[in-house]
């Protein structure tokens, strides 16, 4: 079997883990919660910005995501970004080839957010690229924090892609813990990394290192930053997201 | 006629002479204690209705004071008095000082209510404040020794005790709670820097409270006990990621 089937059956299998969990907990209530029109309804506005470098492969991309509250469990998600891949090819670059020169496309997404059980959420998204991609694409985000009424609970955080326009899946997996706490920020310790392979792609490609995030609570922003090795050699990468957020 | 003996009268006399003395000894003595007492008595004593407890110090948008039923516009400088309930509006922002040095800053589309008021010009104070609807930071100072100072916020579903800290209670009525989406009426608590101690009294009996220190949070939704505390903003954050 190829080593891109075994993480995108990882993804699976962490989904069905996850719905698992979500059955089986005791507070879930969900059959209620999940029917459960959420009054006030709740809007959310995330907007992101992330880079990457390394000497094969490097890439910005920024954008937005709305969410939509429906039930107390299922929310609308939109997703719209705008890339920028300047040389190379890496973990979640969707062109076939690693030509030089900077390709640019837009990618627009939509889908839902299931948040069966206080603390862990899946987003599912379906959309498509515009530009120098054209092509399908379908993601999963899983997050699910653990021991999270303790002093330093666990997050891990579970992301996979498919690209049609080069037929390659890229998965993402992190796990942090909350080292510190004050009044106005946190920070978050861990590892992460990203296996990605088939299509163009061919054999598995890896990467991985240490996770460092900040949490800032007054401006409900975070900054995450990563660094490490692998089949794109040293690379680093740095993302920053702020929130915004309405009742109805 | 029954003569007194000499020796009787002297004795008699000198026993009321040291009565005198005594008395006067006590008299002396009982005057300054009393006097101390009343005086402490007139640097601690509750603040009743009509008296001022603190003054307005910060003031941006809309916000209105009510006392006996009359409606005041709010403004810096104005006196608040034991017993008004003070509002802001949707883009106001307030900022109060009581005497003895607590300050409260309510945030917008907040209401409170002072309804206790112990204040002493040195060191003792202790003041009662109810959160009926929206976000309250509180800062006690803590330049006093903490184990004198004290101050108590109440919701309809928690109290929160503190001595010399700075905190943040809200009291959210209409929205889903987040550790418990099917509770509507929830209150949380956010330390800045040092302890709180946060119960709910509509829990089941036998209910324990939490300590909460600085940089957590707990959230006490509807009759629940307060959630064990975790990260402040844990919370808000949700999914952590590169997007």
């Amino acid at each position: 079997m190829r080593p891109w089937r075994i993480a995108a059956q990882a993804a699976r299998l962490a989904a069905l883990t996850f719905l698992t969990v979500a059955a089986l907990a005791p507070t879930s209530r969900a059959g209620t919660d999940f029917l459960e029109i959420r009054r006030p309804g709740h809007l959310g506005l995330t907007v992101f910005g992330s880079g990457f470098g390394s000497d094969t492969y490097s890439n910005t991309h920024a954008g937005f995501q709305l969410e939509q509250s429906i039930t107390n469990q299922l929310g609308a998600v939109a997703r719209v970004s705008a890339w920028q891949i300047y040389q190379g090819k890496g973990y979640d670059s969707p062109f076939p080839t690693g030509a030089t020169g900077v390709r640019t496309f837009e990618r627009f997404q939509g889908g839902i957010d299931f948040t069966p059980v206080h603390g862990f959420s899946l987003i599912v998204l379906g959309g498509r690229d515009v530009g120098n991609s054209n092509a399908a694409v379908i993601e999963g985000d899983f997050s699910g924090w653990m021991f999270l009424a303790s002093r330093h609970p666990i997050n891990f955080s579970f992301s996979s892609s498919h690209y049609y326009e080069n037929n390659v899946t890229s998965s993402r997996i992190d796990l942090r813990q909350v080292v510190y706490s004050t009044g106005r920020w946190f920070l978050m310790a861990g590892g992460g990394g990203a296996i990605w392979g088939g299509g163009t792609a061919g054999q598995p490609n890896g990467q991985g290192g240490p996770d460092l995030s900040l949490y800032i609570r007054e401006l409900r922003t975070s900054i995450d930053l990563q660094f490490g090795y692998g089949s794109s050699h040293l690379y680093g990468l740095v993302g920053i997201s702020t929130t915004f957020g309405w009742d109805e | 006629m029954k003569m007194k003996h000499p020796r009787h009268s002297a004795r008699e006399a000198s026993i009321a002479s040291a009565r005198r003395g005594t008395l006067l000894f006590v008299a002396m003595r009982t005057v300054p204690v009393v006097a101390i007492l009343m005086a402490m008595l007139a640097f601690a004593a509750p603040a009743f209705a009509g008296e001022p407890v603190g003054s307005i110090t910060r003031l941006t948008g809309s916000a209105a004071v009510i006392r006996g039923g009359n409606r005041l516009a709010a403004s810096v400088a104005m006196s608040v008095m034991l017993h008004d309930r003070i509002e802001t509006k949707g883009d106001g922002n307030l900022t109060l000082s009581l005497r003895g040095g607590t300050e409260l800053t309510l945030i917008e589309s907040s209401t409170i209510e002072l309804d206790e008021g112990v204040v002493a010009e040195d060191r003792r104070r202790s003041s009662v404040i109810h959160l009926l609807v929206g976000r309250l930071r509180a800062i006690v100072n803590a330049t006093v020794s903490d184990q004198t100072s004290s101050l108590q916020i109440r919701t309809s579903n928690a109290v929160a005790a503190v001595r010399g800290t700075d905190f943040e209670v809200a009291f959210i009525e209409g929205k889903p709670c987040p550790v418990q989406p099917s509770c509507t009426r929830y209150t949380t608590v956010g330390v800045y820097r040092g302890k709180v101690e946060v119960t709910n009294p509509t829990a089941p009996k036998g209910s324990k409270g939490v300590e909460v220190t600085g940089g957590y949070e707990t959230n006490v939704p509807c009759e629940t006990p307060p959630t064990s505390p975790s990260p402040w903003g844990v919370e808000e954050l949700g999914a952590p990621g590169y997007h």
